[in-house]
């Protein structure tokens, strides 16, 4: 039997939310789609998740209600990365929340995207799997928080800083690559 | 990648890897900004200009930063920053903006009659947008900054004289990236005595010390009049502490409050005016070419590019012998001329003096924080002289203003902008009808309400006029 998606209430602000089953590491994904409204804050608390679709050939799947459907298999490895190992986690991903076969429904919903993501906890975005080279990754991150945590110290005389504290000076100039932080800044997520 | 934007928190995870949303963009910044020699490949700007992806995620997150600082409008704050942003037609600039303005967190505050409409003239866009930054903002703050002067590569037809275009001209955007890189380039650490050196090899280590030297000569002879226009306590200085401070300042706290709305309703309704019209304060007239102030900036600035050009120390030395020569011929009787050809000698004898040895390490590294500082400074000074010129007005105030003005021209202080402006007659359009040639600096004139009062009323002219 095909997944049906449930209507919604377009006078209420409702959309859906997936409560997305725990589970370990390469486990298939598996969860439940529960309505909220928007205008009742309370009871809406959900993380909203933020991709890229990528190539529409690649596709991969998860069960709601034991019924299969298709995702775009970034939007599957977003969810992999985000799943909890032993609790259920609440998340709003467009490709499940929305459903993609009703073009009435998708308008309505698309345009309240603003809403949906104001409204979440907060927002998860994944950048995508990490492609064997994870120092490079590790090295580009911990380098931009090393020019943060810098910058918290005084933006202002930062220049000078780095002129009269040689290990600072030495330590930015030899640490920063900018490579690394280029390559991740070229990721299609940033497009 | 929008949508990032608009949640309150966000954090963005690559494989294991995880940041803040807060840290990718203040860091992405300050890199746009300042990556200069700090790190191993050098200039970001390059880098980027070989990466267009990256180009686009780098000015989307610079963006995006300037918009939630939130000075109180995130319209202008883009406008601002798109300054070197390019486009085939000048509208899809502002379009393009206003669709990013409005998914951002402030797009609630955004002005919602401003709608691409591609049946309006560009210069109908672009007077639609400036009023409605002026309708959200109090005042054009940094008006000379956004850029009202018409470039060849980006012409808007039949735009009002004072509109801003918030367009970086290609020469003025390849002067900015090429002023990334030369301060901090000739500074080298030394990892045996851990202590920094210039580097004097390279002609940029050269410049570091002479104008080093030149800063401290000038300093201690502070009290020559003339060159106080170039001193640290001129215009540039201000410019540069309000800059850096601001910024700082802004990315620790990001709510800043908004100003006062008296201001603002005050504006709204002069500009919902048919007939733009501000009160003016008028100076009598205005000299440029041909001050004894505009030759001894020329004359700097001749100095300037003679370090630069040189391409060793042989090579400076006999272009500094002919410079000099040349330089005094024409300057026997200009006194103030001959002093600072006399300074930057005496900087040059204490530089040869003091390092025999090309790479000479300063000895204690708090000894060159306050050259660092003065570098730092006559960099500034040197950047904000750019295409800029020094004139004195009728009435004896010291200004500096844009190249393009000429005898004749009016210095008016204005609501419209923070600083005075300097505006050309346009009689041929009516009595009281003037054109805007830009912002300048009027000494002793700070900015305050009060005391453009205490001026306007000392040169006479308290009046109403019509901009075009």
């Amino acid at each position: 039997m095909k997944f049906r998606w449930r209507m919604l209430d377009k006078k209420r602000q409702e959309i859906r939310v997936l409560d997305l089953d725990a589970g370990a590491e390469e486990s298939p994904l598996s969860g439940q789609l529960r309505h909220i409204f928007l205008d009742e804050p309370d009871k809406a608390c959900y993380e909203t998740i933020s991709y890229v679709w990528g190539d529409a050939a690649l596709v991969a799947s998860i069960s709601l209600d034991d019924e299969l459907v298709r995702i775009p298999a970034s939007a599957a490895s977003a969810l992999r990365r985000m799943r909890l190992p032993s609790m259920s986690r609440t998340l709003w991903i467009d490709c499940i929340c929305i459903d993609q076969h009703d073009d009435d429904e998708k308008g309505h919903q698309v345009g309240m995207m603003a809403d949906i993501f104001q409204n979440s906890s907060r927002t998860l975005a994944h950048l995508g799997d990490d492609d064997g080279g994870n120092n490079d990754t590790k090295r580009a991150f911990d380098d931009l928080a090393m020019i943060y945590d810098m910058l918290q110290v005084e933006n202002a005389f930062i220049n000078i800083l780095h002129m009269i504290d040689p290990e600072l000076g030495y330590s930015l100039r030899n640490k920063v690559d900018l490579e690394a932080i280029g390559t991740i800044m070229g990721r299609p997520y940033f497009q | 990648m929008q949508e990032a934007v608009l949640s309150k928190k966000t954090t963005f995870f690559c494989g294991e890897q995880s940041i803040s949303f807060n840290t990718l963009i203040a860091a992405t910044t300050w890199l746009m900004f300042n990556s200069g020699s700090w790190t191993k490949e050098g200039n970001l700007v390059d880098l980027m200009d070989k990466n267009q992806r990256m180009l686009r995620a780098f000015s989307f997150l610079a963006l995006t930063n300037q918009v939630l600082r939130g000075h109180g409008s995130a319209l202008m704050e883009t406008l601002q920053f798109s300054r070197a942003l390019r486009c085939s037609d000048p509208r899809d600039r502002i379009f393009g903006l206003l669709s990013l303005v409005k998914s951002s967190p402030f797009g609630d505050s955004s002005p919602t009659n401003l709608v691409p409409d591609y049946t309006k003239s560009a210069a109908d866009v672009y007077c639609d947008v400036t009023k409605a930054c002026l309708s959200e903002y109090d005042v054009f703050w940094k008006w000379e900054v956004y850029g009202y002067e018409q470039s060849p590569d980006h012409i808007i037809e039949d735009l009002p004289t004072w509109i801003p275009i918030w367009y970086y001209s290609d020469e003025k955007l390849s002067a900015i990236r090429a002023e990334q890189l030369p301060p901090r380039a000739g500074l080298w650490l030394d990892e045996n005595t851990k202590s920094m050196r210039i580097d004097t090899g390279s002609s940029v280590g050269r410049l570091l010390s002479i104008q080093a030297m030149v800063l401290e000569v000038i300093e201690t002879r502070a009290d020559f009049g003339m060159l106080s226009t170039l001193d640290v306590g001129s215009p540039y200085i201000a410019c540069l502490i309000n800059s850096f401070l601001i910024e700082s300042r802004d990315l620790l706290s990001r709510s800043r409050a908004r100003r006062a709305k008296g201001w603002k309703k005050a504006l709204y309704s002069l500009f919902s005016t048919p007939v733009k019209s501000s009160d003016i304060r008028r100076l009598s007239g205005v000299l440029s070419a041909g001050s004894p102030d505009a030759e001894i900036f020329e004359l700097y600035s001749k100095c300037h590019e003679l370090v630069w050009s040189a391409a060793s120390a042989q090579d400076f030395q006999s272009m500094w012998a002919e410079f000099r020569e040349s330089a005094f011929d024409q300057t026997q009787e200009l006194g103030t001329r001959a002093t600072i050809i006399t300074i930057l000698e005496s900087a040059i004898d204490v530089m040869k003096s003091s390092s025999q040895d090309e790479t000479e390490a300063y000895p204690h590294v708090n000894s060159l924080l306050p050259r660092v500082e003065a570098l730092l400074r006559f960099y500034e000074a040197v950047k904000y002289c750019r295409n800029r010129t020094l004139f004195m007005t009728g009435s004896g105030y010291l200004g500096m203003g844009p190249r393009r003005l000429q005898k004749g021209d009016v210095i008016a202080v204005s609501k419209l902008s923070q600083w005075p402006m300097v505006l050309r007659p346009a009689y041929h359009l009516g009595c009281d009808h003037y054109s805007v040639i830009g912002a300048a600096y009027v000494e002793r004139y700070k900015g305050s309400g009060e005391e453009l009062f205490a001026i306007g009323a000392e040169l006479g002219g308290v009046g109403t006029i019509h901009l075009v």
